[in-house]
């Protein structure tokens, strides 16, 4: 029985570890999955889902959108955006693809009363018909810093494996 | 009533700034809640610091004008009100409160 407990354990700490390694987040009720980059974190509340890195300075931003019309929330997103901002100079969303999941993105500029910004967003038809919405606004130098981390969030988004 | 220290043993995380943002106090549930953050060592320090876009410009909005936001959250099943509102002094204004509380899912709703 002892060595059965064991066993058990054993098994349970190295799929835990293997969980911890792929870093992966999943989002079952949008039938997604996404790459948490190595040694960032995550906060989960109902449809929004934050990443953020150790130093807290830059936040990639995931919504989840019931199914609706596309253009409404690229629409709302692009106001939120200018009534939250000055001199918004933001791309025609263009058509994407990403791990078969059709998409749009946009991107751009902006200003804050104290530096100038980089815009990220991508809205993804997911598997189980819901809207993913992911976004990034940081300032130059911090867009930098984590630009691979912010690739591989964007590349990993993919349908959930079965 | 001016004695009686109610707010720091209060059921309800609470924490208040002043104008700039800077943190003037945070009773036993916001220390609670923010311990993984710095807890009471962040008081002093200012929010704007711990707020990455696009939430520092909207909290810096907030407290340029003195708007009362409120929002409901949902986490790990718990479902919570927040609530930040600004505060006076002989009708000055100050900073901002934040009064955050978890609530049931059903609220009843009395119409009186």
């Amino acid at each position: 029985m002892r060595y059965i407990s064991l066993f058990l354990i054993l098994i349970f700490v190295f799929f835990s570890n293997k969980s911890y390694s792929q870093q992966t987040f999943i989002h079952k009720e949008a039938g997604v999955q996404l790459v948490i980059p190595p040694g960032w974190f995550y906060e989960s509340e109902d449809n929004n889902i934050t990443f953020y890195p150790e130093d807290k300075d830059l936040v990639v931003s995931i919504t989840i959108h019931e199914m609706n019309n596309v253009e409404s929330i690229i629409d709302s997103l692009i106001s939120d955006l200018t009534k939250l901002y000055t001199s918004v100079d933001l791309t025609n969303p263009k058509e994407d693809n990403i791990h078969g999941m059709k998409g749009w993105h946009f991107y751009g500029t902006a200003k804050n009363e104290e530096e100038d910004l980089m815009i990220q967003y991508g809205l993804y038809l997911t598997p189980l018909n819901k809207i993913l919405e992911l976004g990034v606004v940081a300032s130059g130098d911090i867009f930098e810093k984590y630009k691979k981390d912010i690739k591989s969030i964007q590349d990993g988004l993919k349908p959930l494996e079965k | 009533m001016q004695n009686i220290d109610w707010v720091k043993e209060f059921p309800a995380s609470i924490t208040v700034c002043d104008i700039e943002g800077v943190i003037l106090y945070m009773n036993d549930i916001a220390i609670e809640v923010f311990k993984d953050d710095g807890g009471v060592s962040l008081i002093g320090t200012n929010l704007l610091e711990c707020h990455p876009e696009p939430s520092r410009t909207k909290l810096k909005n907030m407290l340029k004008s003195g708007m009362t936001n409120t929002y409901s959250t949902l986490k790990n099943d718990k479902k919570k009100i927040i609530h930040q509102a600004p505060w006076f002094i002989n009708n000055e204004y100050k900073g901002f409160v934040e009064i955050a509380f978890e609530v049931p899912f059903e609220i009843p709703t009395f119409i009186r």
